[in-house]
């Protein structure tokens, strides 16, 4: 993998607002994190988070009235977050691609899934008509539907919900972008389908070398797919590291509370690890670390002075842990 | 006919032969013109169990799968085609409303979307006190309020709660509200249609052990329904698993995970994405589930199944005892299936989780 060195992506200090007749309301607060090329980062959290906002950030689809209130965003050296529209929408679909949630509201039911990919084709890479055909048809094949040269021809109800992300995933990939932003790309799909779209996403970022920013709630979709993982809570990054360290040694304390939360099998079956309380709501977030409240290591510094990411394991974390001078005191494991 | 599954008292709940077929025909002058015959979506197709008092049993499976339409079955939201449902031995199906209304009191439910289930207008209070006056559980309107307040405290919310109305709640303090209201009828089954499938890992931990709880406190059975292999193998005692308006297999939770024996039960396991297999490479089975309009003949599972033979493309097998579970299998039956590759549970210790700190 590459190294921190030639970054793809470079979210620094980003803060997402809402404006409200209560005046303003920070959504996302302070999130800085690179990409490399070809990186799979999972980006996870509650619902609330701010984790599909910081995603729709990056692609320039955040729906007023949220909008970028700081920070920047630099992709391939090039800062984006201040793109006018039109220079924004030549790049979205080009350079970044976009996999949604649910299917049936990426794709349009009134065009045969091969006219919505020529067209896409056309528009970023200039082919002749019958060349971007051969290039629609040898995605669908590429992204696995069967009897492709058939299939192209067909409206997306025809297709299945496994099959109709595929088709996304076909159409995200149309003109070989760099990065692609997929929200939730599994959560509407059952389990053994879920699989094989995680599958697909590796591989075809492997052949391709993309870099995917893959946001979802699922730590099983996270664990299985992603390089590294982005921890989000309350609209701040808590904890980044490689997805090895989150999953079986998270050096946030709620980190550790999500993953003991989480019932697997063949685990103990009897009383789950509790985080007692919710995570509080946008323009509600407390001073200090915004988990202290539930944190059952908090100590004064916590109250009253946000923590930063700190180096802590492979990775970081914003903790007041793994501050030099209290991490001696009190080690957290 | 398949073996029923014995329970060693008398069941709390038990569910014979149970089917519900939805017509899904073209209209009658169309299949006139056509010479169309009726067409019937099987949603559910000759089902059997028994859940004993005091136990979690679940039913797992995907989409269509038939397990939310078992689950309005059993609690007489809705009619079945063919089949019974007994509570106590006393027949539900089909029954009126009249009929029901003593075991109506003793038979709730819970649903996935806390946020559809509440009447949006009224307050907590009124929406938990309903049942307790339908059912004149209480009299009077202090006796009704000390009962909403132990009803509150009893889910972990706070009696001042009631004040409130549920747009003012999160989900899983609404999912909690839920609970209290299915409780206030003191019953005695609760069928819980995916709990907690719209609610966070985190808050879906507090219900799951506020659920498991209230089990223990006041003695509860649960029917719960959910695609969530990892919540089901976490909360029950014995899981159904089923395919396409059928069960394929029923048995312990602990021997469903560790020895898993049919082959889409060993799909499923082998398919969802979990903590343990991170960084590992794996080969996803193919296909998917068909349309239940038009399921294949003879084992439902078998355009999938690794283990096929001209048999399973024939004649659909029944559930029988196998072990201490009871699987539909011909190649269970026939003892053609290999034996499981490493269980789950023997690749999980080769993992440290939580080992020295580097």
């Amino acid at each position: 993998m590459a190294s921190e060195r030639s970054p793809l992506l470079q979210v620094e200090n980003l803060r997402i607002a809402f404006a409200t007749r209560r005046g303003e309301v920070t959504a996302v607060d302070g999130v800085s994190f690179a990409m490399a090329p070809g990186e799979v980062l999972g980006v996870v959290g509650e619902s609330g988070a701010g984790k599909s906002l910081t995603g729709a950030a990056i692609i320039g689809l955040l729906e007023p009235p949220g909008h970028i209130a700081g920070g920047r965003i630099v992709l391939g050296g090039r800062r984006i977050d201040n793109l006018p529209a039109p220079e924004m929408r030549r790049l979205r679909g080009k350079e970044i691609g976009a996999i949604f949630q649910d299917p049936l509201t990426s794709l349009n039911p009134l065009y045969t899934v091969g006219r919505q990919l020529v067209e896409t084709i056309q528009v970023h890479l200039g082919l002749g008509a019958a060349a971007a055909r051969q290039r629609a048809l040898d995605l669908l094949k590429e992204v696995g539907i069967p009897a492709a040269d058939r299939r192209i021809d067909h409206y997306p109800h025809q297709f299945s919900g496994g099959m109709r992300q595929r088709v996304v995933i076909a159409l995200a990939l149309c003109a070989n972008p760099r990065l692609i932003i997929a929200d939730e790309p599994t959560t509407a799909l059952d389990v053994s389908i879920q699989a094989q779209i995680i599958a697909l996403l590796k591989r075809l970022c492997r052949d391709h070398g993309m870099a995917v920013m893959l946001v979802t709630h699922d730590m099983g979709v996270i664990a299985e797919t992603a390089d590294r993982v982005a921890v989000m809570y309350a609209g701040r990054l808590v904890e980044i590291g490689p997805v090895r360290d989150i999953v079986r040694q998270p050096r946030h304390p709620y980190t550790a509370g999500l993953m003991g939360s989480i019932p697997t099998i063949g685990g103990r079956r009897d009383r789950l690890q509790q985080i007692d309380g919710a995570m509080p709501r946008p323009g509600a977030v407390p001073p200090g670390c915004a988990f202290h409240p539930r944190c059952r290591e908090r100590f004064a510094r916590c109250l009253d002075e946000r923590p930063n990411l700190l180096p802590a394991g492979g990775g970081a974390a914003a903790c007041w842990l793994h501050a030099p001078a209290e991490a001696a005191a009190v080690p957290h494991g | 006919m398949a073996d029923r599954p014995s329970a060693t008292a008398e069941p709390l709940v038990e569910v014979a032969d149970l089917a519900r077929w939805f017509e899904v025909s073209p209209p009658f002058l169309d299949r006139l013109i056509e010479r169309g015959s009726r067409r019937w979506l099987k949603a559910v197709d000759g089902v059997d169990f028994a859940i004993r008092r005091g136990e979690t049993f679940s039913l797992v499976g995907e989409s269509g799968c038939g397990k939310s339409t078992i689950a309005r079955l059993v609690v007489g939201l809705d009619a079945p085609t063919r089949g019974s449902v007994r509570f106590e031995g006393t027949e539900i199906a089909g029954r009126s409303r009249d009929a029901l209304k003593r075991i109506r009191r003793r038979v709730q439910m819970i649903f996935q979307d806390p946020y559809a289930s509440l009447n949006p207008r009224w307050r907590v209070r009124d929406i938990i006190a309903e049942p307790i006056r339908a059912h004149r559980l209480a009299r009077g309107t202090a006796a009704i309020a000390e009962r909403v307040a132990e009803l509150l405290r009893q889910v972990k919310l706070t009696p001042a709660d009631g004040d409130k109305y549920p747009h003012e709640f999160s989900g899983g303090q609404r999912q909690r509200i839920s609970i209290a209201r299915a409780l206030a009828s003191a019953p005695d089954f609760l069928v819980c249609d995916e709990p907690t499938s719209a609610l966070d890992v985190s808050v879906q931990a507090q219900i799951l052990n506020l659920m498991k709880d209230l089990q223990r406190d006041l003695g509860l059975t649960y029917l719960f329904i959910s695609h969530n292999l990892a919540v089901v193998y976490h909360i029950s005692d014995r899981v159904g698993v089923m395919y396409l308006g059928r069960l394929v297999e029923l048995t312990s939770g602990e021997d469903l995970f560790r020895t898993p024996l049919h082959p889409y039960t060993r799909l499923l396991i082998e398919t969802i994405p979990d903590m343990a297999m991170s960084g590992r490479r794996r080969e996803p089975v193919g296909g998917e589930v068909p349309s239940p309009l038009d399921p294949p003949a003879g084992c439902a599972f078998h355009p999938r199944c690794p283990f096929a033979a001209a048999r399973c493309r024939r004649e659909a097998p029944a559930l029988r005892r196998h072990g201490a579970g009871l699987v539909a299998c011909h190649a269970v039956e026939e003892g053609r299936l290999p034996p499981l590759a490493g269980s789950r549970n023997d690749d999980r210790s080769a993992i440290p989780i939580g080992g020295a700190r580097a």
